[in-house]
């Protein structure tokens, strides 16, 4: 055989083809594209058909609601992803003349026509000219036949599962139920966890955030992207109850005194300013009191002392810290030690501050508390009622007693006073209740009707057998503290200095004055307290875990008394 | 004798058919059928490539030659290898010669493988060493004797016939001279229908008439136009794959050539597609290699090239069903694109 040439081919270079070459190469290509598009489409329907039957099988075994729109979705963008992947194929000449020589059976003539330049001897011009030839009398369809009959059987199956995913898209689905109630429920919780979005905002908005406060804060996002995860209202409600739960474990059983000491030392020191004080509240008074005590006479001193004592029996309670540093002052300024009064009266002033700010702190998971509660208890009641359907809610109600003697408040509905004095009672629910109170006492019962039209009433749900029998032992005739009642004052005139002139009315107003004593028999001050504490129970400002407490406590007081 | 290379471009590619299927339908005047074995042998001969036949005696291998080289007018020579063939008498010799005035120098008296056409009959009686002599004539054309080089008249070819039968007494070709040889063909026994038209034309009175085709000229012009013959690329890169496909080692070997290849084809085997492909277009009257001409040069190319292990002895494995199995396994490649022919 001859040596090896040194090129077995001819040069290759990008050939000029004619024009009308030109032109079917481009009309193959895109004859081209069309049969790629047919041929994957062909490959990847199977594969897309059958994932998306199984979506929807999913979607017939598990209440998810993803699986039917993801089918839809496959399908889509599959589609769509095929047309655009087609159009971004790139169809070189080279390819394109391939396929065409495949196909028209032309023995290559255009593949090399492409690279034999139509000058190059001696079969440059022969080439090309054959080429023009097959170009001219050529359809890019008998170049390019489209894969259709290729995949007649991919295509019959695919039609089949297609139909069958399809049938089953479209026939109601045991889950379909399912979905909407989650949904439906999905919505209720979210529009309930509006309150406590809308509390949050409210607790961010304070001017001064405490760590605690912060926490809390923090507790109720938690919350918030739990009850959006929530899939169901037992869910929501189980997340409320973990929520409130920790929340209520912030709050101490002495909020209350706490919150009412602070209170109260604050606004009988704005009412009645100790001695030395310039202003202010009643941690401030209290410092600046202290620093003026050189100052005083020793009868000023012993009736700040007494004073001192007063406040202290009134923080006992609420504020121990501060009964005790108040008593020490009244004790020291008794002995004439000003420096020990002073150190003291800072210390109560320091407890003061504290009591406040845990009373505020506290006073907010009070609120979130409440808030908790309250949209845990509108998504129970209205998971009641849709269970019930047609609502013959039973009413339950709270049934308070009070009166001197004993009150006993019952539930379900009717509320029953017994013993002397006036009874009460409340209940909630559909239907009617009704409060009995012996000796003229009488109940009284509102009615929650059902928020939801056509579905009949709803339980409400209330602390069933509210009755209040704490045995809290009281002396009614036992004299207590109680704030000073503030009427009008009398028109107060106020005179010029001593000039000798004629006194001149410059101003006149209604100010408080104070009337009365502070010390008033627990009988009389007890039903005022109770009327005042049922008032705050209606209010947001205590927790609902705490109420019973409260009542609990009235009642107790009442019944012993 | 023929040693010139005129300008190819005297012929065109539709003169270049037309001299061809002369050719063939001359040699059809004298051999009935085998119109493969005719066109492998009239395409190495257009190649300038060497062809080895391989058939039972009696079945027309040289007589197919000797038409050959009646109808090409060429200088044929012919050379009956036996045992006994020395390199000497293939290639040549020197011999004392006197002149007139007595002076006496040697002179070289050349072989005869100095010829165009050269008939190696039953080239496996002879020798390896007689049979490596050939292997420079046939791979650089020319021959050394006596410390020197003397070209081969071109155009050279050496068509060799061997017996795969009467195995005693043979040397098996190396398969480094096998591989010079561009193409082999088999020599199948006729069909009936050709045997009987074989009878009556070997033993009736009439006597064939040859006239010649195509003078050395010509045929050396033919040669140089077949090399000009242009090849797309996807075409050559398909008879690489063919060639690689028959090492046993290969990636795209099917498992024929695993199970009973032990060496697969020389580079050499993908020149002699490429370059047997071009000359089957240009004998179908086409300006351009096709795939369909790959494809069809791959059997004669190469089923000679591969070494064979015992395997394919014990199962009865020719090398003709492991090219077939290639061709089945590396199939016509497509336009490379999904959905496209």
């Amino acid at each position: 055989m001859a040596s090896p040439p040194r090129q077995l081919t001819s040069p290759k270079r990008s050939s000029t083809v004619s024009a009308s070459v030109d032109g079917f190469l481009s009309t193959v290509a895109r004859r081209l594209r069309v049969a790629w598009t047919i041929a994957t489409a062909t490959l990847i329907a199977p594969l897309v058909a059958l994932t998306a039957l199984a979506l929807v099988l999913i979607g017939w075994l598990k209440p998810w609601g993803w699986p039917e729109p993801a089918a839809i979705g496959l399908v889509v963008v599959s589609l769509l992803a095929i047309v655009a992947v087609a159009f971004g194929v790139k169809i070189p000449s080279a390819l394109s003349a391939r396929a065409a020589d495949r196909g028209l059976e032309t023995d290559d003539v255009l593949t090399t026509a492409l690279q034999v330049p139509p000058d190059q001897r001696p079969f440059g011009p022969e080439i090309h000219s054959r080429a023009e030839a097959v170009a001219g009398g050529a359809r890019s369809a008998d170049a390019v036949p489209l894969p259709v009959t290729a995949g007649g059987k991919r295509w019959a199956g695919v039609a089949l599962v297609a139909a069958l995913t399809i049938g089953l898209g479209l026939w109601p689905n045991p889950q379909d139920d399912v979905r909407a109630q989650r949904a439906s429920d999905q919505q209720r919780i979210a529009e309930e966890a509006e309150q406590i979005e809308e509390l949050i905002e409210e607790l961010q908005a304070e001017p001064a955030t405490s760590p605690a406060e912060e926490e809390l804060i923090s507790e109720l996002e938690q919350l918030l992207q739990d009850l959006e995860e929530a899939d169901s209202i037992e869910e929501a409600l189980a997340d409320l109850a973990e929520a409130e739960a920790e929340i209520d474990a912030g709050i101490t059983p002495e909020f209350l005194s706490q919150k009412a000491a602070a209170s109260g030392l604050d606004r009988q020191l704005e009412s009645e300013p100790l001695p030395g004080a310039a202003g202010g509240d009643a941690a401030d008074q209290l410092e600046q009191t202290g620093d003026e005590l050189e100052n005083l006479t020793p009868e000023d001193q012993e009736a700040l002392a007494d004073r001192l004592d007063q406040l202290a029996d009134d923080q006992a309670v609420g504020n121990p810290e501060a009964a005790a540093a108040l008593r020490q002052a009244a004790e020291a300024l008794r002995n004439g030690d000003a420096a020990t009064a002073q150190a003291a009266l800072g210390e109560a002033a320091g407890a003061q501050r504290e009591g406040r700010a845990a009373a505020a702190a506290q006073g907010d998971a009070a609120r979130a508390s409440n808030v908790v509660g309250n949209v845990s208890e509108n998504l129970a009641n209205g998971q009641q009622g849709e269970g019930q359907g047609q609502g013959q809610g039973e009413g339950q109600g709270e049934g308070q007693g009070q009166g001197e003697g004993q009150g006993q408040g019952q539930g379900q509905g009717q509320g029953q006073g017994e013993g002397e004095g006036e009874g009460q009672g409340e209940g909630q629910g559909e239907g009617q209740g009704q409060g009995e109170g012996g000796a003229g006492g009488q109940g009284q019962v509102g009615g929650n009707q059902s928020q939801n039209p056509g579905e009949g009433g709803r339980g409400g749900v209330a602390t069933p057998n509210g009755q209040g029998n704490s045995n809290v032992e009281a002396d009614p005739n036992a004299q207590i503290f109680e704030w000073p009642d503030f009427t009008e004052g009398e028109e107060q005139n106020t005179t010029g200095q001593n000039t000798g002139g004629e006194s001149t009315v410059v101003g006149q107003g209604n100010g408080p004055t104070g009337a009365g004593g502070s010390r008033v028999p627990l009988s009389e001050a007890l039903p005022r307290y109770q009327d005042q504490a049922n008032e705050a129970l209606d209010g947001s400002e205590i927790p609902a875990s705490q109420r019973q407490t409260v009542r609990d406590y009235f009642d107790g007081l009442a019944g012993n008394n | 004798m023929a040693t010139g290379s005129p300008p190819a471009d005297a012929l065109s590619a539709g003169e270049y058919a037309r001299i061809a299927a002369a050719i063939e339908a001359e040699i059809g005047k004298v051999i009935v059928g085998q119109t493969d074995l005719v066109r492998v042998v009239l395409t190495a001969m257009l190649c300038e490539g060497h062809v080895l036949l391989e058939g039972v005696p009696g079945l027309g291998k040289t007589q197919l030659l000797k038409t050959l080289s009646d109808i090409v007018d060429l200088e044929f020579s012919r050379i009956q290898f036996t045992p006994d063939l020395m390199p000497a008498d293939v290639l040549g010799t020197q011999v004392l010669h006197e002149g007139d005035a007595g002076h006496r120098e040697f002179q070289f008296r050349p072989g005869p493988v100095f010829g165009n056409l050269v008939l190696a009959d039953e080239v496996n009686r002879a020798t390896p060493k007689t049979q490596s002599a050939m292997l420079e004539a046939m791979q650089e054309r020319a021959v050394t004797v006596a410390g020197e080089t003397r070209p081969l008249p071109r155009p050279f070819l050496v068509m060799a016939t061997q017996n795969p039968l009467e195995m005693e007494g043979t040397y098996l070709l190396p398969e480094a001279q096998l591989d010079r040889f561009m193409l082999k063909a088999l020599v199948p026994f006729p069909p009936a229908e050709d045997l009987v038209a074989i009878v009556e034309r070997t033993t009736g009175t009439t006597e064939v008439d040859l006239s010649v085709q195509a003078d050395g000229a010509t045929l050396t012009r033919m040669i140089a136009l077949t090399r000009q013959v242009p090849v797309a690329d996807h075409l050559v890169r398909h008879a690489v794959d063919l060639v690689a496909g028959t090492h046993p080692t290969h990636e795209t070997a099917p498992e024929p050539v695993r199970k009973y290849v032990r060496f697969g084809a020389s580079p050499r085997g993908a020149q002699a597609i490429i370059l047997a492909a071009k000359a089957t277009a240009l004998i179908n009257g086409r300006p351009n290699v096709s795939m369909s001409d790959i494809r069809a040069m791959a059997v004669p190319a190469l089923r000679h090239r591969m070494v064979l292990g015992y395997e394919a002895t014990a199962d009865g494995m020719s090398a003709d069903a492991i090219v077939a199995a290639l061709l089945t396994a590396i199939p016509e490649p497509d336009a490379g694109l999904r959905g496209s022919p």
